[in-house]
């Protein structure tokens, strides 16, 4: 494993997040990281991507009829994708935003997408209820993704609990429309590969147009719970069904898979 | 966007803004583009006389309250009030004039954070765009919990409020005619307004104030323009010309500043 995190932490001259970045995530729920992965590193992604949709459709090849997923992505191509939770860019990302004792909530998955995403949270998709734990999701793209084709557009703020709401309630009294991109302050977010895209779990977010099997794939991250309220709102993933994520892990990814780890365990066990 | 009437409320509450357009006609607002000139000219002869430049004032109407008082009976702009803050909102007070260059990121609390909605309904008497001294916004930043970000990321210098590249903002162009309705906490800008400025003038609203702490901030809104600005809105002739939505927009707020009066031994109005 120490020769595969050596290889993988990049450049890195100083802290990924800056102070600004740091700001900017809290007021208006994102965040941009452009080029922190070169693009070959990730079109290595993508194609070990394209590999485990195909196995996991029998041979087949992909029909552009619905988003074809997998989730958790990491078990399906465990050599390329583990490592990436050792890597200090990504890694720096979450502990700039989430703080140093931050964890993976196990939450992964890689997609080739057909059309639109209509607006939704990560929460409980289009719901009222929303937590005041901050929890967020890295987002890859593997392809060149821009307004209109494809690219995720957010509403920034929106992850403030109130405007979380307010907007759930907007929707609900049809002031506006979850599958049209036109409502006040949408925001872009054109990325090339090798971008990374943080956002807040609880902001509302879409995509619109773009080309057929686009591929994307994302982690999920959670501020670490100090109430047992707050340990109950992390969406932690149940689709592990071995213990290698943890045989596997250098010190940084175990600190990061500790509540995971004690989560799968106790699955295992029972 | 615009807000139809019917949903505008909840796009107001949710967004911070709606826009009326051609809720006037364009000869309407010409006619109140006219006046309002009158009064800069008016109030720059005497600035000169006194060295200071005021050609933006709160408490513009009362300047030339013939061709301006009548727009507190309006039904359309009333409506649209009635429709954003209640039937039983009050008219609390208003401002005019020209208004060049850049304005900045800024809201009309001062950086106050609180869950009370008061409005201003602004008439832009000359075309704007993006750009072009025309109105920018974020929207949804008039909640709280939003606007106390916003202040903090200004407070530690990693927002600029002298640029408009900000995430989630909205341009919004105006044609004379137009009514934009904007909460007084939302964040707010103008950008490039040419020569002498564009000519503007807004009338300011509140939705039903709770006894208490909403009563005082009216109160106060009333105080510091009274006070610190010596500015007069809550006239007899006011009173005296009021038609009867007029004067139910209105009488509370005289209530409201004769309790102040009383409980602090100041003259607000």
């Amino acid at each position: 494993m120490d020769k595969v995190n050596h290889s993988i932490t990049g450049n890195l001259k100083g802290p990924v997040v800056t102070e600004a970045q740091r700001h900017h995530f809290r007021t208006f729920g994102f965040v941009a990281f452009p080029q922190l992965f070169t693009p070959a590193e990730i079109e290595r992604y993508g194609q070990a991507l394209e590999r485990s949709l195909r196995r996991k459709r029998g041979g087949a090849d992909f029909d552009g009829k619905e988003r074809d997923v997998v989730n958790p992505m990491i078990e399906h191509d465990r050599d390329v994708f583990y490592p990436l939770l050792d890597d200090e860019r990504l890694l720096g990302i979450v502990d700039g935003l989430l703080g140093e004792d931050s964890l993976f909530t196990g939450g992964n998955d890689g997609n080739m997408y057909v059309g639109s995403t209509p607006w939704h949270t990560d929460v409980n998709g289009v719901s009222p209820n929303v937590h005041m734990l901050p929890t967020m999701k890295t987002a890859f793209y593997c392809d060149p993704v821009t307004d209109g084709h494809g690219c995720l557009s957010v509403i920034p703020g929106s992850h403030h609990p109130e405007v979380c709401r307010q907007l759930y309630d907007a929707i609900q009294a049809g002031v506006f429309d979850i599958n049209s991109p036109d409502v006040p302050g949408r925001k872009p977010l054109e990325s090339m590969p090798g971008d990374v895209m943080a956002f807040d779990h609880r902001l509302w977010h879409s995509s619109w147009g773009g080309k057929i099997g686009r591929r994307m794939f994302t982690f999920n991250w959670a501020s670490c719970p100090k109430q047992a309220w707050e340990e109950r709102m992390v969406p932690y993933s149940t689709g592990y069904k071995s213990e290698r994520l943890m045989e596997t892990a250098g010190a940084r990814r175990r600190q990061k898979i500790a509540g995971l780890a004690a989560r799968i365990q106790e699955m295992n066990r029972s | 966007m615009t807000s139809p009437f019917a949903e505008g409320r909840l796009f107001f509450q949710t967004f911070g803004y709606a826009v009326f357009p051609q809720l006037f006609s364009a000869d309407e607002v010409e006619q109140y583009a006219r006046a309002l000139m009158r009064v800069v000219s008016h109030q720059q002869s005497r600035a000169g006389a006194s060295g200071t430049d005021d050609r933006y004032m709160e408490s513009f109407i009362e300047q030339d309250p013939d061709v301006f008082y009548p727009l507190l009976d309006d039904d359309r702009l009333l409506d649209a009030v009635d429709g954003l803050l209640g039937a039983d909102s009050l008219y609390i007070g208003n401002s005019g004039g020209l208004v060049a260059g850049n304005s900045g990121w800024h809201t009309e609390v001062a950086g106050i954070l609180h869950t009370y909605s008061t409005m201003k309904t602004v008439f832009y008497c000359d075309p704007v765009a993006q750009g072009e001294g025309g109105l920018s916004l974020v929207a949804s930043s008039h909640l709280p919990e939003y606007s106390r970000d916003l202040n903090q990321a200004v407070r530690d210098g990693v927002l600029d409020i002298n640029s408009p590249d900000l995430p989630g903002k909205v341009d919004i162009g105006s044609t004379p005619g137009d009514v934009i309705a904007v909460d007084q906490r939302l964040w707010k800008s103008s950008w490039g307004a040419a020569g002498e400025g564009c000519r503007i003038f807004a009338l300011d609203w509140a939705a039903h104030p709770q006894p208490g702490w909403e009563e005082m901030f009216l109160g106060g809104y009333r105080f510091y323009r009274r006070d610190i600005l010596n500015k007069k809105v809550f006239s007899e002739r006011l009173l005296a010309t009021a038609g009867p939505r007029r004067r139910r927009k209105i009488a509370k707020m005289y209530d409201i500043i004769a309790d102040a009066e009383r409980d602090t031994g100041y003259r607000f109005e």
